[in-house]
């Protein structure tokens, strides 16, 4: 029963699902119907953070109470959370304090993460980005191209740079990614049955 | 039927009459050939690395949620972390997971505490092997970084679909001498892991991962219809493109129906 | 030659401050490079040139902090636009940073006189991504019943006569990951034949092309940040975007010749490999 349910449900709303995205018109309950499961789906996205809210919490006390090295980390997670939490819940009130903390803390901090991406590149950039074969030389020229035609820049170095930059992005940009789209919707639409016709458990947590 | 969706709804039951057709003759015994995929056979050697040094493997599943069109990649990376958490299992190796989606953390964690129970070792489960880390994206590649860092992981294996944090988690596994295996299907995620990772699964090689590694005869069957399927569009699009040139608009007006 | 080497083993800390250097001077001297505006960015200025007074917009905020930096600037300058041209917008977010940048735009346009309600208004954050983006497009009321400050949304006049996504002239979908573009253009713009255009990060921008040309998105800022220095050019609303390419220019081309001297370095390296070999024996 633990996994027959699952699948049954699974088979039902999948079959809903794609019922009502082709056939609607042959049956005026379905939309309803369909809408209904994925307000459903909905509820259920918001539930699965709570779980996954709890699990930061099993996890960080124990840290606490393992007195880890970095267990002050651990403290300050839970500052941030409840601190998020009752400022966020408590209307009126706690709205300044709210927007100070996402103006004040949580959008600079991760602004910065993004900015700080730069510095990987860069090391990347003298470490890893090597023309070890032809296709090595294709993608690195033709990396290099795209970045100088994308800044500004490019064009006062040379005018070809956005030119090429717009010819690589319309034509061989374009036509490989519609392939990589091709593929991976047949890969979609492959799991996707899998999943329904109940063939693929690993969503289960394996056979 | 829903005006505009009548010749995908054709091609959708074609492309099912496929699936269920090789899934049938795989079920008679008929297996569709699969190459070696240099990226997966490294699985082990990562895993065995590990356990030689004593250090953990890191896994990462991707970023994305599981009720998104991105769930196929999510559910390739589940597929293989089913297949490293057995052999962590079996060597005694520490496993962390990452995860950055809410609804996939239950799942990863189902799928470790499975694999340690069908190696017999239920035991060495424990709550942080797998870890919801944040869903922020920056936040999370910084968790990673950090569990990284304080593990000095032996491996990273980094599947499903990432987006420019890719980089980061990379960059950042090669900075701790990590062995890196990397796959997405994600096109402008792949240059970055196949220039800074050492195996790289490219695209589909990720999808059909979860059949090399089980050699589960539905899953090799989906993979020998979804190439028939490609081949169907290559025609398709070959054909199509000569006809419209020659102005025979049809194949074009056909697909908007 | 020695110096090359030097440059292969100096401490990557080192590489960092050089591009700190390179990106924080043109911020604090901007040097002016001139900026030439794409064919796709015209092509989303044109969409919501072409919106009406009245016309109802939706503007979706799909992006994460951390992408925040390069889509940002792009939604805050198309909704000046079509602001500027009487168009009322309808804000939502489908990623929960999403909705705190709704707020602070919306907050941004009242202290500048437009109506909330009548002019703009705030829906709110639904979770679910792609699944709570159908259900958003097939009945807005199911997935938010009231907007964020709690009143009915047939209590606002902007709300009038919108039902489904259909009913709107136009969506501007900003995105940083899922739901972006893909997830939009299947559940929204083929379903309900409404023009659909969008802006992405930097890194996203190639892989949404192929919609640009087949025409399920009348616009695409793909270029992050640039693409938003483009629109604010070609709209005459010079602003953060425009400041920010002189650095940005900056660090393309220190990156571009890392590269560069990292590849000269590897290729020395390789021949000095090759010409050692034959000593060995």
């Amino acid at each position: 029963m633990r996994k027959e349910v699952p699948i049954a449900i699974g088979f039902i709303v999948g079959i809903l699902i794609l019922f009502e995205y082709f056939l609607k018109g042959l049956w005026p309950g379905v939309a309803p119907a369909a809408q209904t499961v994925q307000n459903w789906g909905t509820i259920i996205s918001a539930f699965a953070m709570g779980l996954a809210a709890a699990n930061l919490v099993v996890i960080h006390s124990r840290r606490i109470k393992q007195r880890h090295p970095d267990a002050w980390m651990s403290f300050l997670l839970f500052a941030g959370m409840v601190l998020m939490v009752i400022s966020g819940l408590s209307g009126k009130g706690g709205e300044r304090l709210y927007k100070f903390l996402f103006d004040g803390l949580y959008l600079p901090l991760g602004t910065a993460m993004f900015s700080i991406m730069v510095f990987f590149i860069a090391s990347a950039a003298r470490r890893a980005f090597r023309a070890r074969n032809i296709d090595g030389v294709l993608l690195l020229v033709s990396g290099l191209i795209v970045m100088m035609g994308n800044a500004p820049v490019g064009k006062l170095i040379s005018p070809y740079f956005p030119v090429l930059t717009d010819w690589l992005m319309k034509y061989p940009n374009v036509a490989g990614n519609r392939a990589i789209i091709i593929g991976a919707a047949l890969g979609m639409v492959a799991t996707g049955f899998r999943v329904i016709a109940g063939i693929d458990r690993s969503y289960f947590g394996g056979e | 039927m829903v005006a505009g969706k009548q010749a995908t709804f054709v091609i959708f039951i074609l492309f099912l009459a496929l699936l269920v057709y090789y899934m049938m003759r795989a079920r008679s015994g008929k297996l569709p050939f699969i190459r070696r995929i240099p990226g997966l056979d490294a699985i082990e050697e990562a895993v065995g690395r590990a356990t030689e040094l004593g250090r953990p493997v890191f896994y990462v599943p991707g970023r994305t949620e599981i009720n998104t069109a991105g769930a196929a990649q999510t559910i390739a990376g589940l597929e293989i972390l089913e297949h490293v958490a057995k052999l962590t299992a079996r060597y005694d190796t520490d496993l962390k997971v990452g995860v950055a989606a809410a609804n996939v953390y239950p799942v990863a964690d189902a799928i470790v505490r499975q694999s340690y129970l069908e190696e017999g070792k239920p035991e060495k489960v424990r709550p942080e092997m797998v870890q919801f880390l944040s869903n922020e994206q920056f936040a999370f590649a910084a968790a990673c970084l950090s569990i990284m860092n304080q593990d000095q992981s032996a491996s990273v294996i980094l599947i499903g679909e990432f987006q420019a944090e890719s980089m980061m988690l990379a960059e950042g596994a090669a900075m701790v001498g990590a062995v890196t295996i990397a796959g997405t299907s994600r096109t402008f995620q792949i240059p970055f892991f196949v220039a800074a990772c050492d195996y790289t699964l490219i695209g589909e090689e990720m999808f059909a991962g979860g059949a090399y590694l089980s050699k589960d005869p539905g899953k090799t069957a989906n993979l020998a219809a979804q190439d028939i399927g490609k081949i169907f569009a290559f025609l398709y699009i070959l054909i199509g493109s000569l006809l419209v040139t020659i102005g025979y608009k049809w194949p074009v007006e056909w697909l908007k129906r | 030659m020695r110096a090359l080497k030097k440059f292969a083993e100096v401490d990557r800390r080192y590489l960092y401050l050089l591009l700190l250097i390179v990106v924080i001077v043109p911020l604090v001297k901007p040097l002016g490079i001139p900026i030439d505006v794409s064919s796709s960015t015209m092509k989303f200025v044109n969409a919501v040139d072409s919106l009406q007074p009245g016309d109802r917009m939706l503007l979706v905020f799909d992006y994460s902090i951390g992408g925040g930096p390069d889509v940002d600037p792009q939604a805050q300058v198309v909704m000046a636009h079509a602001l500027s041209k009487g168009a009322k917008v309808v804000c939502v977010a489908f990623v929960d940073t999403g909705l705190q940048y709704a707020t602070k735009a919306i907050e941004f346009w009242e202290k500048r006189g437009k109506v909330y309600g009548e002019d703009m208004i705030n829906l709110g954050y639904a979770a679910g991504a792609e699944t709570a983006v159908s259900a958003f497009a097939q009945d807005i009321r199911a997935v938010f019943p009231t907007d964020v400050r709690g009143k009915r949304l047939d209590e606002y006049p902007i709300m009038q006569g919108i039902k489904n996504a259909g009913d709107f002239k136009l969506i501007a979908e900003f995105a940083t990951g899922i739901p972006g573009p893909a997830e939009w253009i299947r559940q929204v713009q083929t379903r309900y034949k409404v023009p659909l255009a969008c802006g992405v990060v930097a890194v996203m921008g190639p892989q949404n092309e192929p919609y640009l040309q087949s025409g399920q998105l009348v616009g695409l800022l793909g270029g992050g940040l640039k693409s938003a220095a483009e629109y604010e050019i070609a709209v005459k609303m010079p602003g953060a975007a425009t400041a920010a390419m002189d650095a940005q220019s900056l660090g393309h081309v220190a990156i571009v010749l890392f590269v560069i001297l990292g590849n000269i370095v590897f290729i020395i390296e390789k021949s000095e490999e090759k010409s050692k070999k034959p000593t060995r024996k």
